[in-house]
């Protein structure tokens, strides 16, 4: 029996098909509950949609959190960075400028992120708090009380183009290689395993952070433009959400928020399609949206305790 | 006094484990009222372990207790402490940022309250008076981050005193003190035996163990060897009581190999942040080089250093060979040919929440790649199949969690994470640190196979038998440099090495 158990528990293969299911019982779920409303192609379309962004963004954000390290300041980059893009292209008017410049601006400042926490000193969750309020200040000061629109034949040429589809696919695919084919996602998640035994395996800490943070900054670069595409006009509000998701959306996925082995680039995905139908069909039954964050908060709380890959320092059950 | 003097503590049978370790091995010990009664013993023997046990520290895994005739089984040191069992641990006991008489009357303010708060005038004019009387000159309302370690030391022991204790135990916390402080515990050591305390005192110092203890009595591997009065107390023989187990050298290897003349890596006047100035070493082709001394003789730092992951002020380590490498960091360190398994196994070592393919593969990416930077996973799986194979790993699979083997197993999958990679240079500090004496046979075997194959070995261990078993040279260190060297062929015992340890 406890042999049995042993090889429940390591065995890989499990633990990765929680999740889908998971997706697939929700989809069953709120689809019964809405009389067939909720699986209408229409409505999977626009959860494609929405889900995409998220998926865009939490794939990147898979490499910082393999290490261990959580950047919570993920949607307030995102909603920056695509606030100046869309200012880019209004002064320029060039799709492929606003492309390059939001990759290149989200890549630096990602980078910045990084070097602080390694110059400082600063364990990178206080850093990314402070990021989080300066960088939604910023955002909010750029784009005051009023929105900012994109005109409607740029936004359709985009969509008729196929843009966020295409981006997606092309960057999943670069990190998907990245993460379990090159020795990158493997050296992450040693050092977010066990972070001297990963320094003492010739891994610097400070420079597999920064590329984590490189690679994330594109996700945040075109997630930043997907975000123009998809509604067309930036405000205040925008991605406001935005961090919640990609940190609910990982750990839906099936991966620990302590990092480490357990890490895997598609639980960005499947975590954020299960997020957005989450959020899209409990408004559907017709819960309230101030419940829907609640019900989310509580969610998140019973996955982390149930994470099964714990820090050293963290109590465990066994004591 | 009368001849029959009252039992204070009495143990009885008393055995503690740790996982596969076992630190205290049916322990039988009785304190009487008003003895001082030394504790000595080598590394691992478990003398800290009975009287953490008595003072609350931790539980053992069976036995009995009687403190003053009553079954003794204390929750923590609090409540041992309140019932007059009190104990100054090695390790520094003090919170830093509070003030020393917060430190003396820690877990204990409500003693001070007046109505809803703590009166701090009161605990400090209270702690003041403890230090007053204990001739201890340091103000009781500093904050204790600004005191060094003797004076932290010193107020631990004015903490101890408030309780008035009962009995009184100190481990090894001489180290940390200069003659004046010493001068001071010895008086309140006697003082209190006068008063009719029982004092239990741990110290590695034979001399000083002699000078102020009645009576000594000698652990050894978690045994008790036996007691000495105070006329049979005589260095010479007290060491050999200490390491004097039977010779079961068997395991190690026999032969009289010698090593080549190729100097493969040097320590040049190596100076690091903590415990070593200007340290030399050279290590050649083929050699097992021992590094002997107490555990804080700076015999770790060392092997850290020479692996660059210790904090080095000032010197340098070289890889020598046709073009000469500097050893600045790990990445460098590992490049060219150099693996290091920590004392420290599961937290320096492994990633204990990782599957055993995971941390066995970390070695081998550039080895296992195929195409450009891509990793092919068949080659990677037979890179961690042949260590497993090879080290005969216990396991379900590759993909079985580290931290559900055993010691033993652990080791072998940080061996195997390194013999991946196949180092011409391996630095083991303690490789064989809580280990069954199956697995450490198989792993003198690998280091003595390794060493044939004209491999370097740095064997840093606190056990004197393996070193002698298995070194082709042997240093013994004390206080971060090396106080003695002897070859193989000199055949040192464990009483001559001693000597130069203590």
């Amino acid at each position: 029996m406890k042999n049995t158990f042993a090889k429940i528990k390591s065995s890989r293969w499990l633990g990765r098909l929680l999740s889908p299911l998971f997706l697939l019982f929700l989809i069953v779920l709120f689809a019964i509950l809405t009389k067939g409303r909720f699986a209408q192609l229409k409505n999977l379309k626009i959860l494609i949609e929405q889900g995409m962004v998220v998926a865009t963004v939490a794939t990147g954000a898979t490499f910082i959190y393999a290490t261990g390290n959580v950047n919570i300041s993920m949607g307030a980059s995102t909603a920056l960075i695509a606030t100046l893009a869309a200012k880019i292209y209004l002064a320029t008017n060039s799709v492929v400028l606003m492309i390059a410049a939001s990759i290149v601006m989200a890549v630096i400042l990602m980078g910045v992120m990084a070097s602080l926490s390694t110059l400082l000193r600063i364990r990178v969750l206080y850093v990314t708090v402070v990021m989080m309020t300066l960088l939604s200040s910023i955002q909010k000061s750029i784009v005051g009380s009023a929105t900012i629109s994109l005109p409607n034949d740029m936004i359709m040429m985009m969509k008729s183009a196929y843009f966020p589809y295409i981006t997606f696919a092309v960057y999943f695919i670069i990190c998907l290689i990245l993460f379990h084919y090159t020795s990158i996602g493997r050296k992450l998640r040693v050092l977010g395993t066990n972070a001297v035994c990963g320094e003492f395996t010739g891994f610097k800490m400070s420079k597999y952070l920064l590329i984590a943070f490189l690679i994330s900054g594109i996700g945040v670069g075109l997630g930043a433009v997907m975000t123009i595409v998809r509604t067309a006009s930036i405000g205040s509000d925008t991605c406001s959400t935005l961090n919640m998701d990609v940190l609910l959306a990982l750990v839906l996925g099936g991966m620990s928020v302590f990092g480490g082995s357990r890490s895997h680039i598609f639980a960005a995905s499947i975590g954020a399609l299960t997020v957005t139908v989450l959020n899209n069909g409990l408004l559907m039954v017709g819960i309230s949206n101030i419940y829907v964050q609640a019900i989310r908060g509580i969610i998140f709380i019973i996955l982390v305790f149930f994470s099964q890959t714990r820090p050293n320092g963290l109590p465990s059950k066994e004591g | 006094m009368t001849e029959t003097k009252q039992v204070l503590l009495e143990v009885k049978d008393m055995c503690k484990n740790f996982g596969a370790t076992v630190a205290l091995n049916h322990v039988d010990l009785t304190l009487q009222a008003g003895e001082i009664r030394g504790l000595i013993g080598e590394n691992g023997s478990g003398k800290s372990t009975v009287s953490s046990i008595a003072a609350g520290m931790q539980k053992a895994t069976s036995g009995e207790m009687f403190y003053l005739g009553e079954p003794w089984s204390p929750n923590s040191m609090l409540e041992a402490q309140q019932k007059g069992i009190c104990m100054i641990v090695q390790e520094k006991g003090t919170i830093p940022n509070i003030t020393v008489a917060e430190n003396i009357f820690l877990g204990h303010a409500d003693m001070f309250k007046s109505g809803m708060f703590i009166s701090m005038a009161k605990m400090i004019a209270e702690a003041q008076k403890i230090l007053d009387d204990l001739g201890i000159e340091i103000k009781a309302d500093e904050k204790t981050y600004k005191l060094d370690i003797e004076q932290c030391k010193l107020v631990e022991i004015a903490k101890a005193m408030f309780w008035k204790p009962k009995i009184f135990i100190v481990d090894e916390t001489t180290t940390a003190l200069s003659q004046k402080g010493r001068d001071l515990l010895y008086k309140l050591m006697h003082r209190l035996s006068a008063e009719g305390t029982g004092v239990m005192f741990i110290s590695h110092d034979l001399d000083e163990l002699i000078a102020q203890c009645d009576a000594v009595t000698v652990l050894r591997d978690g045994k008790i060897i036996g007691s000495l009065n105070r006329d049979e107390m005589e260095p010479g023989h007290m060491k050999q009581m200490m390491v004097g187990r039977e010779v079961t050298d068997h395991y190690y290897r026999s032969d009289e190999d010698t090593y080549g003349e190729e100097v493969v890596l040097k320590a040049d006047y190596l100076t690091t942040r903590r415990d070593l100035l200007c340290f030399n070493l050279e290590l050649h082709k083929g050699e097992i080089l021992g590094i002997g001394g107490l555990s804080e003789c700076g015999m770790h730092t060392v092997g850290k250093a020479l692996f660059g992951a210790a904090n080095v002020i000032d010197g340098e380590i070289i890889k020598t060979g046709k073009k000469p490498v500097k050893i600045t960091d790990p990445a460098t360190a590992i490049v060219n040919g150099i693996a290091y398994t920590s004392k420290d196994r599961d937290n320096e070592s492994l990633g204990l929440n990782s599957p055993i393919a995971e941390n066995i593969a970390s070695t081998g990416y550039e080895e296992n790649k195929v195409l450009g930077p891509i990793i092919s996973y068949k080659k990677e799986k037979n890179y961690v199949e042949k260590q497993i194979d090879s080290l005969s790993i216990k396991c379900n699979s590759e993909y079985q969690y580290v931290n559900t083997l055993s010691g033993g197993n652990k080791q072998k999958v940080v061996f195997g994470k390194w013999m991946g990679m196949d180092p011409d240079i391996m630095i083991l500090d303690c490789p064989t640190r809580g280990i069954d004496i199956g697995v450490k046979v198989s792993m003198y075997q690998l280091i003595y196979e390794m060493k044939k194959q004209g491999k370097s070995i740095v064997l840093i261990s606190e056990e004197l038998p393996e070193l002698i078993g298995m070194s082709d040279r042997i240093l013994i260190m004390k206080d971060g440099a090396v106080v003695h060297e002897a070859l193989r062929s000199e055949h040192p015992t464990e009483q001559q090495l001693v000597e130069y340890m203590i």
